[in-house]
């Protein structure tokens, strides 16, 4: 990967959700294990438990099996129990009488959006709680995804290498769509150019006329309309990309939802600022399809690490993601489904923002958006 | 068992022994291979759903409970413990629905269970499933707890899968992974019910594969050893590793599989290093760079394996009466997975076998294959101690065996072995005793 995170970007972390705890009156913060993508963004690790006292002590980390990095070249070590390694974290900072906000134990406005049950262990957890009663735990999802939520400049260079790895295993499926391809080939073509990049493996979908599940011997025949989500993945910074190829020549339909999308989504790229919300890209989008032949469906989603906020879908959508204003580094995707009406297929394409000096940036120039 | 529901049915799959050889043979080209695939690969069976839901209600009922909960797991991309687990953490949702992060309300008296998820989802055993009414960011728990009581569990005894780690499903997560919240939920909602753990209990009935898994299984070999193929005729010395890398996982799902990363440990031969499971840039293939690599597919969720050590060189003279000692060790052990015997047959000899025939080392290592994170998990640095003895092999058992020897290098002293060996795959235990799902011949692959 061309970006490295260096240890001035782990400090900038430790300090920001280190006095947020203070300022909620917290004595300290945990992420247990089962939190990966917290426990990533603090340590670089998926498979570790971090303690980050408020008052200003050393974090006390555990990592599996004598894992270390550059930010915590010195972990606490495990073999694969938790529990007891995690109660002695939590002593070792000086936090077992005291008020403890645990990331992960619900779903966070910021991250974690779609964990309704939470991600935090049964077991480990539950024997913290019998072995340290004077504790009171609290949870504190929010104030971990809040700091994910604002990037700093080479988060932001990470997603852009994302999404450009992303762009590029899309250019790579239209060059191989053609008549009597079979399925599985796609799926290699697409894979072995992310990967040649280096990226981290992330699910991609590829669907046919709509059948995301994949007939691998089936051979694509003219007309058909393939429909592809390829995420790139540098450092863990996951951006999925969206785009739509009609086989063959396309058919006046297919341009009309074409243009219909390229307007909806310079509009709502533009809607997207530090003062601003989701709500404000839905407006901006309805008041495109307002006045096009087109049905245009809009489902956002954060950018990070891994279930970041906000989340709004079609037919799925929460008021409090629907006004919950952008912060400065925030990153989101967009993503449009352009629908002309009939048996016909719609056009589905994304795009992903980045809100850079208080306005929204695409991270890729395969729009061309007019902003 | 008749394999139906499939477009181009495969035929009576009637044991399985006969079910492993229901794949192409080893010479067979890529559009066979791939046409295989797409039959194999559409899921299993109805008759194979009656069969585990049977077999799992069964072995509930004589442990006295009343039902089986799966409840929410966190899921593999937070509980990342290894590329194993993270897959096993859906695991017992995905053997009993064939659907990816669902919660599973079984009760043993027969009746329908009651399948949870996150979004909407069905499939050809699901005709629907029950969902939060603001999917996919409410809770699961609620609905669980409403699945209980529809079905009068308020004074039952209640299996929970997954609480903690299991001896054949789980082995890697010691502490389970099931979510905290969800569970605490649960329980505090029936206080006149009992909850305990029944990992153990589902996994025994997923170690013993129907002839469909079997079948599947031995596909996944077959293509992992296509990749092995791809591996040895296109990498070179120069090569980026993330090249080596996108070429093999590319021949993987251009053969059928879904996709399951390339793990392998390498360096200069003989020489001990991290594992790797993602692609790395800028690390060029070297001279006698030795690669010892993971090849697993993944058909119908179940995950295959083929463990092929590869080196760009020549072997060192030095490896061969080393490499020809493992070939007789591997085949020696093999042929004690029979039913009858149990694990405790195994450990015994392999740990015998190297000081009765000049080897610093002859280490077990196998684990069990299925949908993720699946057992007995026996290492060298645990070789069965934790009471694995008394497990029987059974038919249907499948595993991965890749034992491992070690020899001194000549003139070189330490505690521990220089030279380390390693090589297998893919076995199934049948009627008549242990088959391999795989072809190839023994041995390391040199590149030249």
């Amino acid at each position: 990967m061309s970006t490295d995170l260096v240890v001035s970007e782990r400090d900038r972390r430790w300090a920001t959700v280190r006095e947020s705890a203070a300022s909620a009156g917290l004595d300290g913060l945990l992420v247990p294990i089962g939190n990966g993508s917290d426990s990533r963004y603090l340590t670089l690790i998926r498979g570790a438990v971090i303690v980050i006292p408020a008052g200003g002590g050393d974090p006390v980390v555990v990592m599996d099996q004598g894992q270390s990095n550059s930010w915590v070249p010195e972990p606490r070590s495990t073999v694969r129990s938790w529990g007891r390694p995690m109660v002695e974290a939590v002593q070792e900072a000086g936090l077992g009488g005291g008020r403890i906000g645990v990331a992960g134990l619900g779903p966070g406005r910021w991250s974690h959006v779609t964990a309704g049950d939470g991600v935090v262990t049964d077991a480990p957890f539950r024997e913290l709680l019998r072995s340290l009663p004077r504790a009171t735990f609290v949870d504190a999802t929010d104030l971990v995804g809040c700091a994910r939520a604002a990037k700093s400049a080479a988060e932001i260079a990470l997603l852009q290498e994302s999404s450009q790895i992303a762009e590029s295993g899309l250019a790579r499926l239209r060059d191989v769509a053609v008549a009597g391809a079979p399925e599985a080939s796609l799926h290699a073509a697409v894979i072995k150019r992310i990967l040649a990049f280096g990226s981290e493996y992330r699910p991609h979908e590829i669907a046919v006329d709509g059948n995301a599940e994949p007939q691998v011997a089936h051979r694509l025949t003219m007309g058909q309309v393939i429909t592809a989500t390829v995420s790139g993945a540098a450092e863990g910074y996951t951006v999925a990309e969206t785009d739509s190829v009609i086989v063959g020549a396309e058919p006046p339909y297919w341009a009309a939802q074409r243009t219909a999308f390229r307007e909806a989504l310079t509009l709502a790229v533009k809607s997207v600022s530090v003062r601003s919300c989701a709500m404000d890209i839905v407006d901006a989008v309805d008041a495109v399809a307002s006045r096009s032949p087109c049905d245009i469906a809009v489902h956002v989603e954060g950018l990070g690490i891994g279930d970041d906020g906000p989340f709004l879908t079609p037919d799925r959508e929460s008021r409090e993601a629907r006004t919950l204003p952008f912060v400065p580094g925030q990153c989101l995707s967009v993503t449009l489904r352009v629908s002309a009406g009939g048996h016909r297929q719609p056009y589905i394409g994304s795009c992903s923002i980045a809100i850079s000096d208080g306005i929204g940036v695409p991270l890729s120039d395969r729009h061309e958006l007019m902003v | 068992m008749v394999a139906t529901n499939r477009s181009g049915a495969t035929g009576v799959l009637d044991s399985i022994s006969h079910a492993a050889d229901q794949v192409p043979s080893p010479g067979a080209s890529t559009s066979e291979i791939l046409k295989a695939s797409g039959i194999i690969r559409g899921g299993f069976s109805i008759e194979e759903r009656d069969r585990r839901w049977r077999t799992v209600r069964q072995a509930a009922r004589i442990s006295d409970f009343d039902c089986l909960v799966v409840p929410r797991a966190v899921g593999g991309v937070n509980l990342c413990l290894s590329l194993e687990q993270v897959r096993g953490a859906w695991s017992d949702a995905r053997y009993l629905t064939m659907l990816e992060d669902a919660v599973v309300v079984l009760p043993v008296d027969g009746r329908d269970p009651i399948v949870i998820t996150p979004a909407p989802d069905s499939n050809r055993w699901i005709e629907a499933t029950r969902t939060p009414s603001q999917a996919p960011i409410e809770p699961t728990w609620p609905l669980v707890v409403d699945a209980l009581n529809e079905l009068g569990m308020g004074r039952g005894r209640i299996g929970v899968v997954g609480m903690k780690g299991g001896k054949y499903t789980h082995t890697r997560a010691y502490d389970g992974v099931v979510a905290h919240t969800s569970l605490t939920n649960i329980r505090s909602s029936f206080p006149r019910a009992s909850f305990e753990d029944a990992t153990d209990l589902l996994g025994v009935c997923r170690s013993q594969k129907g002839p469909e898994e079997v079948q599947s299984l031995a596909l996944g070999s077959r293509i992992a050893e296509e990749a092995i193929k791809t591996f040895r005729d296109t990498c070179h010395v120069g090569m980026d590793e993330s090249e080596m890398y996108a070429l093999v996982m590319a021949r993987f799902l251009e053969l059928g599989s879904d996709y399951y990363s390339l793990g392998f440990r390498t360096g200069p031969i003989g020489v001990r290093y991290w594992r790797i499971v993602e692609p790395r840039r800028e690390h060029p293939i070297l001279e006698n760079q030795f690669f010892q690599l993971e090849f697993d597919s993944l058909i119908n969720g179940l995950i295959s394996q083929e463990a092929q050590p590869m080196v760009f060189g020549e072997v060192p003279a030095s490896w061969k009466k080393m490499i020809a000692l493992h070939e007789d060790f591997w085949w020696s052990s093999f042929e004690l997975m029979r039913p009858g015997n149990n694990l405790g047959t195994l450990i015994d000899f392999c740990r015998a076998y190297g000081p009765k025939n000049g080897l610093r080392s002859s280490d077990i290592l196998m684990h069990g294959r299925g949908y993720g994170n699946d057992g007995p998990l026996l290492t060298p640095s645990d070789p069965g101690t934790r009471s694995m003895r008394d497990i029987e092999f059974a038919p249907g058992n499948v595993f991965v065996w890749k034992p491992t020897v070690g020899m001194d290098e000549p003139g070189r002293n330490g505690n521990r072995a220089a030279m380390r060996f390693g090589w297998g795959g893919n076995v199934v235990v049948t009627e008549d005793g242990p088959k391999r799902l795989f072809a190839r011949s023994h041995g390391l692959i040199s590149i030249q």
